[in-house]
This record gives C-alpha cells, structure tokens and sequence, in this order.
C-alpha cells in the first residue's frame, strides 16, 4: 500500500484478521485500479485509460496448510468477490513447512483467470503458483520473498 | 485573502511618501495571519489523542469523542488522497470512526497494530482451521509491517 513492487493497483484499504465464513485470513487488501497519486499526467491516464476494476489479495499464515483448507480459502474468496464485483482476486498463502502434493496440485490446477493463487514456503524459500495469467504476473510482482522474510 | 486584499489596496493606493512604510505592513499582515491562522487550525483541526486499555478520548478542534475499544469491531488501514493513511474503527451497526496518525506524529503501521490490539485482545487465538502463527504473532507483525500492509 504503501511503496515497493511494481504497480498493481492502487490498494487503499488493509484489514488484519479478516474473518469470513470461520476462516480468518491474516490480511485482507482491497483497491482498484484507478490511481490516485498527485500528478495531472497520471490522474488524466487513469482516467481516459486505466477501466476501473475491484481488487483484492487475502493473504493467509499458517505453519502448515492442507488441501481441505486450501480449497476452503480458494472457495470463500471467489464466493466474496462474486458478491462484491471484484474483477481480481489474488490469494497469497505462506507456509513454514512444504506443502503437501495435494496442495501443490490445487495450486497448479488452478485456471480460472479471475483469482491467483500462490503458495510461498517461508522454510526453503519456494513458491509455487497457480498457471493462470495472475499466478504468473503474482511471482514477478511480489518481491518480497527473497529479500526480507524473516525466517 | 481578505488580509491579502488589504495589503494590495495599501501598497496601491498609498501615497508615495508613505511607501517606506510598506515592509512593515506587510510584516503586521503576515503576523496577523499567522496568528488567525493558528487560531483557526486549533479550533478545528488540531487533533489530540488519550487512550487506555478500556476507551479512547480523541479531540479534533472543539468536538470530543470517547468510545470504548469493545464497541468496534473491525480496524481498517485506509489509504487517502493517495498518500495519507487513516486508522478506521468500524462498529458492528457500520458508524466509523476516523483516527488521523498524520496530526497525532505517530507511524501509521504501527498505531495501526496498536489499535488492533486494544480492539480484539483474541487475535492471537485463531478459530480457524490449519495450525496458527499465535506463537508466532510477533514475527508476523514485524513482517507485515515492513511491508505496510
């Protein structure tokens, strides 16, 4: 929300423990892709350019996750963004131990294009994300894994 | 402005041998101003902040507020204008409160946290599903914090 990465959206909302539906996810960030910063060049090509479209990016920490919950979080997400009109959905999951096979296949079989789904191991350092076009943009955009997890 | 447009008439239509006198108009204009000024942002927009563990006094100019930290449920961080954050208290009927770090001098981010803490005081227990990071709270405050998120 506040600076580093490349330009996403322009979050403008963060609520920690975001509860929903029993599932409480650590960080729940929402904005669009308007911008807002001062400047009449970028207010003007926000404006004659950029649509406007919903976002948000639930973030969730655990030590260890299973499939069952993977798909829970996944559910509950898509489910609010339908009700909401959000146009992406990002879903960050951070784990301390590898996730399992089974979390992995949810990972990369995931297609639908309006949410991305990524799986970060803080333990070794890998990530994995699901094959749609917000998966692959999410391991390029986010930078904050290599340089300053805390492990 | 209206000061301003005082001190435009002066120096315009002001005789001649009065110009030497035009310096220290203007020197009483800007004190002038910087004075009703002063006057003006303490009566309406200078902001002070008590808080203890059970409610919060937040007095903006001459309006009061005090609410207890259990009346509120959520604790948003809300981006404005493009680069200033507000700390936003939500209650379970949908009143907001607004809390401006910017006029108290404190980080954001971290007052942010701060609240968290005095609204839900459960967090560190989840009710989800999948093993917490209860014990591990404090790492993830400081992660997510460099991050400002």
């Amino acid at each position: 929300m506040a600076k580093g990465g490349r330009w996403i959206a322009d979050f403008n909302e963060s609520e920690r423990n975001y509860s929903l539906d029993g599932v409480t996810f650590d960080v729940c960030i929402r904005g669009d892709t308007k911008i807002r910063e001062p400047g009449l060049f970028s207010r003007a090509m926000s404006a004659f350019l950029l649509p406007r479209y919903l976002v948000v990016c639930y973030v969730v920490a655990r030590a260890t996750v299973s499939a069952h919950f993977l798909r829970k979080c996944l559910g509950l997400a898509k489910n609010r963004s339908k009700a909401d009109d959000v146009t992406w959905t990002w879903l960050i999951v951070t784990v301390q131990q590898t996730p399992s096979k089974d979390v992995l296949q949810i990972v990369r079989g995931l297609t639908e294009k309006e949410i991305g789904l990524l799986v970060y191991d803080r333990g070794s350092g890998s990530l994995a994300a699901s094959g749609n076009l917000l998966g692959e943009r999410m391991k390029s955009c986010v930078r904050l894994w290599s340089k300053a997890s805390p492990r | 402005m209206i000061l301003m447009l005082v001190q435009i008439g002066f120096v315009m239509f002001l005789p001649v041998s009065l110009l030497r006198a035009v310096p220290y108009f203007l020197i009483v204009g800007a004190l002038v101003s910087g004075a009703v000024a002063y006057y003006v942002y303490l009566r309406t927009k200078h902001t002070e902040f008590w808080y203890d563990q059970d409610k919060f006094t937040m007095r903006t100019g001459r309006s009061l507020l005090t609410r207890r930290w259990e009346e509120f449920s959520k604790v948003l961080l809300v981006k404005v204008r493009g680069t200033e954050f507000i700390i936003r208290l939500c209650d379970s009927k949908g009143n907001t409160v607004d809390i401006r770090p910017s006029r108290l001098g404190v980080n954001p981010f971290r007052f942010r946290v701060k609240i968290l803490e005095l609204v839900d005081r459960e967090t560190s227990n989840r009710k989800s599903e999948g093993t917490g990071y209860g014990t591990e709270s404090g790492r993830w405050n400081d992660f997510a914090e460099k991050f400002r998120v």
